[in-house]
């Protein structure tokens, strides 16, 4: 299938075209008969292959993220999606480049190309505001090369003195805001690590509802807000104060989580598409990595904690 | 005394699930590497979450 070109008429909206390729792909995959079929998306210039490069047709850009989400879902389903520059080498590199098995490809004068590795957009904790437990360029520095990995700015409130969010709405006005400044053309992927996973849950949703689809959504042990006890929160502070003896926990901080807790009084991650990935630390494999002294706090957190309800 | 394996997030919700080393408080710093490199390994798996 090849997507009408730019320049659409007034009423043709991102939202239209997507709808549309939403409801191709849903007759794709409800057809058997099409099963044994592979089928192409071409667009024109809906993505940039490089940071330099522009996007064309800002109309079928979401495509791309609705196409990803289609084929981590139907990872059996041969559906390709192919962005070309429209140029004579190119056209006549487009039946040659199907023989491809890349899912997802771009042709830039004749010339195949792969995307690159989705970047990683980090929605921040707490604890990494704090230089001597700044964990994201430990994690960063372990993909380097590979993946690269943004900060999003931490959440609003946080910050000595820094007013509090009026509201869920204002958080998600923010981080949306940031995630856009950093770039959502190019393949992208947003992680949350503990609490900071509400919010990364709610961005990716707020993103969608804007027609822009992340490739996945990481979720780094964060806990459904229905496995918190107000005994549970205790126990957490606590141990936090222990593990992290030298982190200057303030009243803002101590602030500022309690608020986060009552921004998300029902968060259950039941919205998300595709289903997120939950990496969860298996406790039993701790390496005692912190010592003797790092052995006992978690000896404590072992004993203390309750059983979630 | 819970178990090692107790005190743990239990999702009922569709997800997928990697187990990694450490526990809450040490994913991110002591064991922040193995956790990086669990999730571009998952991520680069799947063609369209690379």
């Amino acid at each position: 299938m090849s997507l009408p070109r730019s320049a659409p008429p007034p009423a043709w909206s991102r939202h239209e075209a997507t709808g549309r390729a939403l409801a191709l792909l849903q007759a794709y995959l409800a057809d058997a008969r099409l099963a044994s079929c592979r089928l192409v998306l071409v667009t024109r210039r809906a993505v940039a292959t490089h940071a330099d490069e522009d996007v064309a047709d800002l109309v079928h850009t979401p495509l791309w993220g609705l196409v990803r989400s289609a084929q981590a879902e139907h990872p059996h389903q041969a559906i390709v999606l192919l962005d070309t520059d429209d140029s004579q080498p190119s056209r006549r590199a487009l039946a040659p480049a199907l023989d491809d098995a890349e899912p997802q490809l771009a042709l830039r004068e004749g010339c195949h190309l792969a995307p690159r590795l989705a970047r990683l957009l980090a929605v921040r904790a707490a604890v990494d505001s704090h230089p001597e437990h700044a964990d994201l360029p430990r994690f960063a520095r372990a993909l380097a090369g590979e993946r690269s990995v943004w900060a999003l700015p931490h959440p609003p409130g946080y910050a000595r003195g820094e007013a509090l969010p009026v509201d869920r709405d204002a958080v998600l006005r923010a981080y949306t805001a940031s995630a856009l400044r950093a770039g959502t053309a190019a393949p992208f992927a947003v992680v949350g690590y503990s609490a900071a996973g509400w919010v990364a849950h709610a961005l990716v949703s707020e993103l969608e509802r804007g027609g822009i689809y992340p490739t996945a959504l990481v979720l780094i042990d964060t806990y459904l807000r229905s496995e918190i006890s107000s005994r549970l929160i205790s126990i957490f502070l606590d141990a936090s104060l222990r593990i992290f003896p030298s982190m200057p926990w303030g009243t803002d901080e101590l602030t500022a989580q309690a608020w986060y807790q009552t921004l998300f009084p029902d968060w259950t991650p039941d919205h998300h598409r595709p289903n997120p990935l939950r990496p969860r630390p298996g406790a039993r494999t701790w390496d005692g990595g912190r010592g003797r002294a790092g052995r006992e706090r978690l000896a404590y957190l072992l004993e203390a904690a309750p059983q979630p309800h | 005394m819970l178990g090692g394996s107790d005190w743990r997030t239990s999702w009922k919700q569709p997800h997928s699930l990697i187990e990694v080393p450490g526990h809450h408080f040490n994913v991110l710093t002591d064991h922040a590497e193995s956790t990086a490199r669990a999730i571009h390994d998952w991520l680069a798996t799947a063609p369209s979450h690379r």
